[in-house]
């Protein structure tokens, strides 16, 4: 296990160097001037652009930016933000624990659900049951997230008063508080997740259930309960956790999204708006951070694989 | 109502959890409004954008201001004088005013803040508006006594106050010293407003506390000056980037008060417990024509296209008839706006096609540049390209995000016309300044107007001034640099608890101004 997590950290590093060439290059070439942007179209001469130029070190030649802008992300700084001034790297931490803390709740609530109704499903396939899950969940895959987070708001913000519509509290600060402003972008998310993963975990158990060991295991007199939930649900779930593996990879890059319609100060937000605003240094570092958050969630999710499928070993 | 189920709601959350209510003590007098985007900084004149200006505009005032009507009128100054010569502007500051910190404001805190903005060493892009660099130049700043200051010009130049009340320079915002540390890095405003900075949470909100030692004018409010009798305690602003969630937050009684597009003014014009306010604003939506463009050197294309455009239907339809064309760059609340800026080529599609067949229009692409950012930019483009269509014109959208635009718009290229807008001019020469000149950028380059607009800006003499923009508006008409829509209507809803409210041109939102009815 220590071997492989350490050729994995190793193999790392040069997708992280073909990572940062390109990063910095696509955003170099990206039409827009971050110093227009910051004088917002109002320029009065080229000399008030150029200052400003000047001031944010977009007056050098673009390999002397890129060998700078390297030098600082290996003494661990990132920089500072174009927009705000705020340092990158703290910007980029406080901004990823609203996001982690909104994903993970989303996800082990989506795979609570997910996982029986997946399995329910598929034993009574065919059934009514069968195709109110399947209507249900392509029914939540037909509808935009935007616009799904905005009905969140109306009926239980604007209409039933219950939560609150703007605005965040963090738990630490106010845990009950914190809550309430949870629910709601969290359930959006939620029901995403619980939408695919239950799709998932149904197709799994569906091609389980006619395995021969299943059979057996029914014919030798075990209750249907533990059949599927020793049985079917550890083989079903290993293609479904690599699903969750790369959806929590994505959703932890930002969900954009969800943030924006329930104004959380998430990574998403953070990344839409480094992206209109020009502002280089965050969005270098923001997706530096994307690449290693991708790194490190899927070498977690090959870790968990090896608890759920037996026939795959780390070596 | 609506208050008593969130508590509800908090307290299942919180009974769920097992402790006690965690909602927060409300303040009795806060009002909760949205920003669209979280402040670049705290710094005035310096770290700036349009919703950075509206905060610094609280906290920091300047020596002379805007007023309703956008006459100059002094705000920390109690007068000012002008020399004969035309040259040395003397400011005669009021006495007892004080700073956040508590000390007296006097000419040498005036003088320090001016180098600070104005100064060599200055970061602020404001220091190119004094230095010569735009022909106007303050060749010396001095503080003659604790209440007189002292600025002298190189040559007359009309527009020098209007210049110092800009909003993006903080009006030349005067702040105590100790606002920077003592390596000269930023720290905070220190300023003399009626409000001061209070908490800022980074991509969440920012408060603005009331300040009690504030010493207000004795006049009425007026504009960006006159008496400022904050009455609000907190005033908070959420930063809310949709607008449509910014609406269901007012709904949902979360937020008071909130800039919205047309439609939901529409919407929430008779719906109880809400009430908007409809101001047209300085703000000229505008369609650039390219000066680059082979295909529009020809005059009679340009105006060919002018006489396709209906603004009228344009701007009922983005404004849900609450608004009305006004093509003319200056605004129709300008004391310069006469019945000859009323005049624009008027919408005659018969004449558009007069005029293609005569300059022999063969079909040629017309790209309409457009983004799809607040602004109508976008509804604007598609409807000038339905028209231009229908008038004969092969007119193709082009839709890209904001920053391309800006460096198109930078560079005059990449477009044959573009869906654009202009922020607020407040004066009559400024508002054919913001799009002629020799720069690429600038949609009028013809030498005769550039030689008007410079001296409209350099006069004095208020009849000469009135001839010059009557005669740049039929030029204008005449030669079609751009065609003109309207002047943007900015929205504003809010809660029938909030009064006080009053919309004003230039844009800015005046919290001083707001009441909170118990």
């Amino acid at each position: 296990m220590f071997f492989f997590v350490l050729r994995r950290i190793v193999m790392a590093i040069p997708t992280f160097a073909i990572v940062a060439v390109i990063i910095f290059t696509l955003i170099r070439a990206l039409p827009g001037d971050p110093a227009l942007m910051m004088l917002g179209g109002n320029i009065d001469d080229e000399s008030t652009l150029e200052m400003m130029r000047r001031q944010l070190g977009l007056d050098q030649p673009l390999p002397i930016q890129f060998l700078a802008w390297l030098r600082e992300v290996f003494s661990g700084n990132l920089g500072v933000s174009i927009l705000t001034g705020q340092d990158v790297g703290a910007l980029l931490l406080d901004r990823f624990s609203v996001t982690a803390t909104v994903v993970l709740l989303a996800m082990v609530s989506a795979l609570v659900v997910a996982i029986p109704a997946g399995l329910i499903a598929a034993h009574r396939h065919n059934t009514a049951t069968d195709y109110a899950i399947v209507v249900l969940t392509i029914l939540k895959l037909s509808m935009p997230s935007f616009w799904v987070g905005l009905m969140l708001l109306v009926l239980f913000g604007a209409i039933l008063g219950w939560l609150p519509t703007v605005g965040f509290v963090s738990m630490s600060q106010d845990f009950g508080l914190g809550v309430t402003y949870l629910i709601l972008p969290v359930t959006s998310l939620a029901l995403s997740e619980i939408a695919i993963m239950t799709r998932m975990m149904r197709a799994g158990s569906l091609e389980i259930l006619s395995r021969d060991y299943v059979t057996h295991a029914r014919a030798k007199g075990l209750p249907e309960r533990r059949v599927l939930w020793r049985h079917v649900f550890p083989n079903a779930f290993a293609p479904t956790l690599t699903m969750v593996g790369i959806a929590l990879a994505g959703l932890l890059a930002g969900a954009a999204v969800t943030e924006t319609v329930f104004t959380l100060p998430g990574l998403g937000k953070l990344l839409v708006d480094s992206i209109y605003g020009r502002d280089y240094p965050v969005l270098q570092g923001a997706l530096l951070f994307i690449a290693a958050v991708y790194v490190l969630t899927n070498l977690l999710v090959d870790i968990a694989y090896s608890f759920f499928d037996p026939k795959v070993r780390l070596s | 109502m609506k208050l008593g189920k969130r508590l509800f709601g908090t307290a299942i959350v919180a009974a769920m959890l097992g402790l006690g209510s965690g909602a927060p003590a409300v303040a009795e007098s806060t009002i909760r409004m949205a920003l669209n985007a979280d402040i670049r900084g705290t710094n005035p004149g310096v770290t700036r954008d349009g919703n950075t200006d509206v905060i610094h505009g609280h906290i920091v005032e300047g020596l002379v201001t805007y007023a309703d009507n956008f006459d100059i009128i002094p705000m920390l100054a109690d007068s000012f004088e002008l020399s004969d010569d035309g040259l040395t502007y003397t400011f005669h500051l009021r006495k007892g005013v004080l700073f956040h910190n508590g000390e007296e404001m006097t000419s040498e805190d005036v003088l320090w803040s001016w180098n600070r903005l104005a100064g060599e060493e200055s970061e602020s892009h404001c220091k190119n508006y004094f230095n010569g660099k735009n022909g106007l130049k303050v060749v010396s700043a001095e503080a003659v006594d604790p209440y007189t200051f002292k600025l002298t010009l190189d040559k007359p130049f009309a527009v020098f106050l209007a210049t110092m009340a800009r909003f993006d320079c903080g009006s030349m915002g005067v702040l105590h010293p100790d606002s920077v540390n003592a390596d000269g890095s930023w720290n905070t405003p220190i300023g003399t407003g009626p409000y001061m900075l209070g908490d800022h949470e980074p991509g969440r909100y920012v408060e603005l506390k009331r300040f009690a030692d504030y010493a207000s004018r004795d006049e009425p409010a007026n504009g960006y000056g006159g008496g400022k009798h904050a009455s609000v305690d907190t005033l908070r602003f959420t930063i809310v980037g949709e607008g449509a969630v910014a609406k269901t937050a007012l709904q949902a009684g979360d937020l008071d008060l909130v800039q919205i597009d047309a439609t939901a003014a529409a919407e929430l014009k008779d719906e109880p417990g809400f009430k908007i306010d409809a101001t047209q604003s300085a703000v000229w939506d505008t369609y650039l024509l390219s000066p680059a463009s082979p295909l529009l050197k020809d005059v009679r294309i340009r105006k060919a296209m002018a006489h396709a455009i209906d603004p009228e239907q344009i701007m009922a339809a983005i404004t849900e008839g609450f608004g009305k064309a006004s093509p003319s760059p200056v605004p129709p609340m300008s004391k310069n706006f006469t019945e000859v800026q009323a005049q624009y080529n008027e919408y005659d599609v018969a004449k558009a096609k007069e005029l293609m067949a005569e300059a022999g229009y063969g079909g040629e692409e017309i790209t309409i540049l457009a983004t799809r950012r607040s602004g109508a930019y976008y509804e604007r483009a598609l409807m000038a390209q339905a028209m231009l269509m229908d008038a004969g014109f092969n007119a193709k959208l082009e839709v890209v995000e904001w920053g391309t635009q800006l460096e198109a718009y930078r560079s005059g290229d990449g477009y044959t016309m573009q869906s654009f807008s202009f922020s607020p001019r407040l004066h009559a020469g400024l508002s054919f300044e913001m799009f002629t000149g020799e720069a690429v950028r600038k949609a009028w380059q013809d030498p005769e107007a550039v030689a008007l607009v410079y001296e409209a800006l350099q006069t004095n003499d208020k009849d000469r001034l009135q001839e010059i923009i009557d005669d740049l508006q039929r030029r204008f008409n005449e030669e079609v640099p751009a065609i003109g829509l309207g002047h943007r209507m900015l929205f504003t809803g809010m809660s029938d608890k909030v009064d006080g409210f009053k919309g004003w041109g230039a844009g800015l939102l005046r919290g001083w101004m707001l009441k909170l009815d118990s």
